[in-house]
């Protein structure tokens, strides 16, 4: 029970020192920035510089989780997109497909079932046995062919083309 | 016995490289320091002393890991992970209908 507690004291005290060497690397980034910005206000330099200091150390958590924040989605935003479109979606089985993510297992089951339904539809037409709804599905699923209702009969004779 | 002494060798090789990072890992810390705070000398030697303290000293695999993780987020090479899984899927994967 005491070797479990050191172990999490430990690992605050790790916490602690890391929190602290972040506060320092944002504190030197502020001063750059301050020095570059009040390089001829020696002044105004310092009396910013007083100012970092109070906020980062004494505020410090709500301006490093700013400055993450920024780091993370300013500066690496488009790291970020990469990584979850070509990187982790895929990953999950998921393809970048424009305005969404498309499951391509899905989408293939969805494709199959369809084919398959189409030369079941197909096969009632020749077979002259297909109501008016279905002569319709197949005549909109080969709308860009520019078949029509009425030629579904057609196919009967073995006119038609297979779309 | 020949053995071991051929392992000792390898430690002996893998404890100059451990070395050596860690030298590089200071000398990385030292520079962000110097690099941004070039306008004052004492304040690069005060953060660069604190940075390589905690980070080197302290924390060398924390330090590391900020290191390679700094390196490899500003390298762009992130941008070639999905080069793989088309690479993959075009050699290897399911032929598209």
């Amino acid at each position: 029970m005491l070797t479990a507690l050191l172990f999490i004291t430990d690992i605050l005290e790790t916490a602690r020192e890391l929190y602290f060497v972040v506060q320092v690397m944002t504190f030197a980034y502020m001063l750059f920035w301050l020095y570059m910005t009040f390089r001829d206000a020696q002044l105004l330099f310092g009396v910013g510089a007083i100012a970092a200091g109070y906020i980062i150390f004494l505020h410090g958590l709500s301006f490093t989780l700013l400055a993450i924040f920024f780091l993370a989605f300013v500066v690496m935003g488009s790291q970020i997109q990469m990584l979850m479109w070509f990187g982790l979606m895929p990953l999950f089985g998921y393809q970048q497909a424009g305005d969404r993510f498309v499951n391509v297992k899905e989408a293939e089951e969805q494709q199959q079932q369809q084919e398959a339904m189409k030369q079941q539809v197909m096969q009632r037409i020749m077979e002259g046995s297909a109501s008016a709804e279905e002569k319709q599905y197949f005549v909109n699923e080969h709308a860009s062919s520019g078949l029509e209702v009425g030629d579904t009969d057609a196919l009967r004779g073995g006119r038609g083309r297979r779309g | 016995m020949a053995v071991i002494l051929f392992l000792e060798d390898v430690f002996q090789i893998l404890e100059y490289v451990k070395w050596v990072i860690l030298f590089y890992i200071a000398w990385w810390y030292y520079s962000w320091s110097k690099e941004h705070l070039a306008f004052s000398p004492l304040l690069t030697l005060v953060v660069g002393a604190i940075l390589v303290y905690f980070l080197v000293i302290e924390h060398p695999i924390i330090g590391g890991l900020g290191v390679l993780g700094w390196v490899l987020l500003t390298s762009g090479v992130l941008y070639l992970v999905p080069v793989v899984g088309s690479l993959y899927n075009t050699f290897f994967g399911k032929k598209m209908r």
